[in-house]
């Protein structure tokens, strides 16, 4: 469900502007990442989406209707909302925490069972030994999780996070961070992130919303706000080592390519069937996979095309390396040039290629960008 | 030997005086918190007014027993009401009260804002957040406001035997007129025992009543 | 209200004289009590004595509960009528409030503090004043006042041993239902012991700040 903010104005006393006329569609299914110096309005913008904060003037819209159409109980209930761990309820157990929001839905108890166990399997915890802790029990890391966990209980089509990982020590963070990437691209929430970590947003968002004197000075995909900073305040904020900083952090699973051509190895295929194939198209070469439709390697176009055409093709297979999505760009590009390859195969956890990395969309991705960072 | 002779030939009215004194702190403690935590609950959102209040509990708590009796017995004197039961338990009500809306005030103002917050966000209503997390939280410290009332009843109410209320001050208070030491180690023993029994009868209540994860938390932090 | 100015019109001598005993009742009592609890919890918590310590905290942590008559009436067992046992049984009384909350600060000075101490190479003496007592100061006040309220509270209740103060006048209304006697006597009373709590708050607040910014500065 996008969300979309109409001239939302929050002014507090007289003459105090906290967010001024802000313009913008959170959009369905995405992270959208609210960033700025502390005071800058994010956090009271965030707010205002589950009226914990009222707006002065403006609208907010939630799948066509306005968010006072919606009782202010009920709204909040069909969001999920995630805040630091100090949220969590230190009275409650681990799966009483999780279980709030469904409880106050007045769900039927083994159908909550159901789903905390679910969500604890998601957030990996075990579900044995986990949902009878009691939050003092638990590691920061574990805690934050719990802390997500319960902010999806309801299944709610919209998360908001108000600085969830703030709070947690950098290397769990990091964790953090990925379990978080993975997480989303199982459920596909419209998720509405503030955080003040400009690493955090690089590595998290879709979308990216800068703001600052309770102004929004960009909004733009992440990519675009790394290569065309608004202003000098962006770019200030993104750092001077930009580049080497999103590479860094930029996962492969939003940028790869997947216009790429494959071929399915059979104990019969022979360099001749496979020869008419590529040709079909003008690739230089091909990616082959197994029976299972597993990657197998790579053939070079040129390299067949001298060899024995009644050759099974299996002989003529390169072993290649290969990527996960959830991998960063940077590490691509150093795949890329410790193996001498100009593409590098996206392969996921379950073996299947999802696509491929080039070398030149590298480039072009951060093009305008001066990768050494001496600007 | 005498004090134990004493026991023996005065048994029925050691037993009727004890029952007298926990029959008055009986009916003013759960007054005194029906009245008491409701107030707490209603002042402890608004900053200044809970100020007000917790100073002014605490003001009154150092009025002796003796003179707050006193004014009992002027004041509900207009009411025939001056003497006996009637002035022992307003007075009990008042005193024990104070503590009671202080630590009720306390305790849910020390809940952290952030919490509630969260608690909101998740769309609780108010009376939600009351009996979910505010009050839950709340029940170490609330329950020591109530042990702390209940002692001072005990004691208040010794007192009380001066203003006609009998109860076990009559064997200290008769005792010391007529110098009559077995009567006064019936009364001290009496009302000491009962003062250390409930104190840490309450304790153990409290400690029950509080969420384990609380309990669990307060052993952390220690 | 005219009965009231009557009364101490002509009873000002006799008034004054039962405010003087009220006050050196309390007075020395409550400073006997200071001097020995200080004494009593700093030697109950020396190093290796901390077992003795806290089971001086349950005790005491348990006496809080006895009322303050029971205390009274088993003193005047003993000793019999008086003034003297009146200040005995309120310094009896009070030491507990003020044992309990001393050595319960100086019980849960940190461990890590003390020991830091000790590796600068501070002896137990100079750990106990620059480390143990400085930490110490917001608990050993609040329970200093603690007890001077508890003290001048039970003080009239010490009128029933013949120890005279304020209470007696309160007794003597209440023996002859005599609402202006009672007043002329709980009056008073009350604003002494309010007085008194005011004054030793305002001390509170200036002596903890200032502990705290010792042991604030001893830390550094």
């Amino acid at each position: 469900m996008a969300i979309e903010l109409k001239k939302l104005r929050k002014v507090y006393g007289e003459s105090t502007v906290a967010v001024d006329d802000v313009d913008l569609t959170f959009e369905d299914k995405k992270i959208s990442i609210l960033i700025g110096p502390s005071g800058c309005g994010k956090t009271t913008t965030l707010k205002m989406i589950n009226r914990l904060i009222e707006r002065t003037s403006g609208d907010i819209i939630i799948d066509g209707r306005s968010i006072d159409e919606i009782g202010v109980i009920e709204l909040r209930r069909s969001i999920g909302y995630v805040i630091q761990e100090i949220g969590l309820f230190p009275h409650m157990t681990v799966f009483d925490n999780i279980a709030v929001v469904p409880r106050l839905l007045k769900w039927p108890e083994d159908k909550i069972k159901k789903r905390v166990m679910e969500l604890l399997d998601l957030m990996n915890l075990d579900p044995d030994e986990h949902p009878y802790k009691y939050p003092v029990q638990l590691s920061g890391g574990q805690k934050q999780r719990v802390g997500v966990a319960r902010g999806l209980a309801a299944d709610p089509e919209i998360l908001l996070m108000d600085e969830p990982f703030g709070a947690i020590d950098p290397i769990n963070r990091e964790k953090l961070q990925d379990a978080f990437i993975e997480i989303q691209e199982q459920i596909n929430k419209t998720i509405v992130f503030v955080t003040h970590d400009i690493r955090e947003a690089i590595k998290l968002g879709d979308n990216i919303a800068i703001f600052n004197e309770g102004k929004l000075v960009q909004y733009d995909e992440t990519m675009t706000v790394i290569n065309e900073p608004a202003d000098d305040f962006v770019e200030n904020l993104l750092g001077s080592d930009r580049g080497l900083r999103s590479m860094e952090l930029v996962r492969v699973h939003d940028h790869y390519d997947t216009d790429f051509f494959a071929l399915e190895l059979t104990e019969k295929l022979t360099v001749g069937d496979a020869l008419k194939e590529i040709e079909k198209t003008d690739r230089r070469y091909a990616y082959v996979l197994n029976e299972k439709k597993r990657l197998a390697g790579y053939v070079v176009r040129k390299k067949i095309e001298k060899a024995n055409k009644s050759d099974p093709l299996k002989k003529h297979v390169k072993e290649t390396e290969s990527i996960h999505p959830s991998s960063s760009l940077l590490e691509a590009m150093s795949l890329m040039m410790t193996s001498g390859l100009s593409a590098v195969p996206v392969v996921d956890d379950r073996g299947r290629v999802r696509g491929v990395v080039r070398f030149s969309a590298l480039m072009e991705m951060f093009g305008s960008v001066d990768l050494t960072g001496s600007d | 030997m005498e004090f134990l002779d004493y026991v023996t030939r005065n048994l029925d009215r050691i037993v009727s005086e004890l029952l007298r004194h926990i029959h008055i702190i009986a009916i003013a403690v759960p007054i005194s918190i029906g009245i008491g935590a409701p107030i707490g609950i209603a002042i402890a959102n608004h900053k200044n007014l809970a100020k007000v209040v917790i100073y002014i509990a605490s003001v009154m708590m150092t009025i002796p027993s003796l003179a707050l009796f006193g004014v009992m017995v002027v004041l509900l004197a207009p009411f025939g009401a001056g003497l006996g039961i009637p002035p022992a338990v307003i007075a009990l009500v008042v005193y024990s009260m104070l503590p009671i809306i202080r630590n009720v005030v306390v305790a849910i103002r020390a809940v952290d804002p952030e919490m509630i917050e969260a608690a909101r966000g998740m769309g609780m209503t108010k009376a939600q957040v009351l009996f979910k997390v505010r009050l839950p939280l709340s029940v170490p410290i609330i329950m020591a406001g109530i042990r702390n009332a209940a002692v001072m009843g005990i004691a208040v109410t010794t007192i009380a035997y001066l203003v006609g209320a009998r109860g076990l001050g009559y064997f200290i208070f008769s005792g010391l007129s007529r110098a009559r030491l077995d009567m006064i180690l019936v009364g001290a023993i009496l009302v000491s025992a009962m003062g250390i029994g409930t104190n840490y009868g309450l304790m153990k209540l409290e400690q029950f009543l509080t969420p384990r994860g609380v309990r669990l938390e307060r052993q952390e932090n220690r | 209200m005219q009965a009231l100015f009557d009364y101490y019109r002509y009873n000002m001598e006799y008034f004054l004289i039962k405010l003087g005993e009220h006050m050196s009742i309390f007075a020395l009592s409550w400073a006997m009590a200071i001097v020995v609890g200080l004494l009593i919890a700093i030697a109950s918590t020396r190093p290796g004595r901390m077992k003795i310590g806290n089971a001086l905290l349950t005790i005491t942590g348990f006496s809080q509960a006895v009322p303050s008559i029971a205390v009274i009436a088993l003193v005047f067992i003993f000793t019999g009528i008086g003034f003297r046992p009146a200040v005995l049984a309120l310094f009896i009384y009070s030491l507990v409030p003020i044992v309990f909350n001393a050595a319960s600060g100086l019980v849960s000075v940190s461990p890590g503090m003390k020991e830091a101490a000790r590796g600068m190479g501070m002896t137990n003496g100079q750990i106990l004043r620059k480390v143990e007592l400085p930490a110490s100061v917001p608990a050993i006040l609040s329970g200093i006042r603690s007890a001077a309220t508890i003290n001048i509270g039970t003080t009239t209740i010490a009128a029933a041993i013949g120890a005279g103060g304020l209470g007696e006048i309160i007794f003597t209304g209440i023996r002859n239902f005599n609402f202006t006697i009672i007043l002329a006597g709980a009056i008073p009373t009350a604003i002494t012991a309010i007085l008194v709590d005011v004054v030793l708050s305002v001390v509170e607040k200036r002596v903890t700040s200032k502990g705290l910014q010792l042991a604030e500065h001893w830390r550094e």
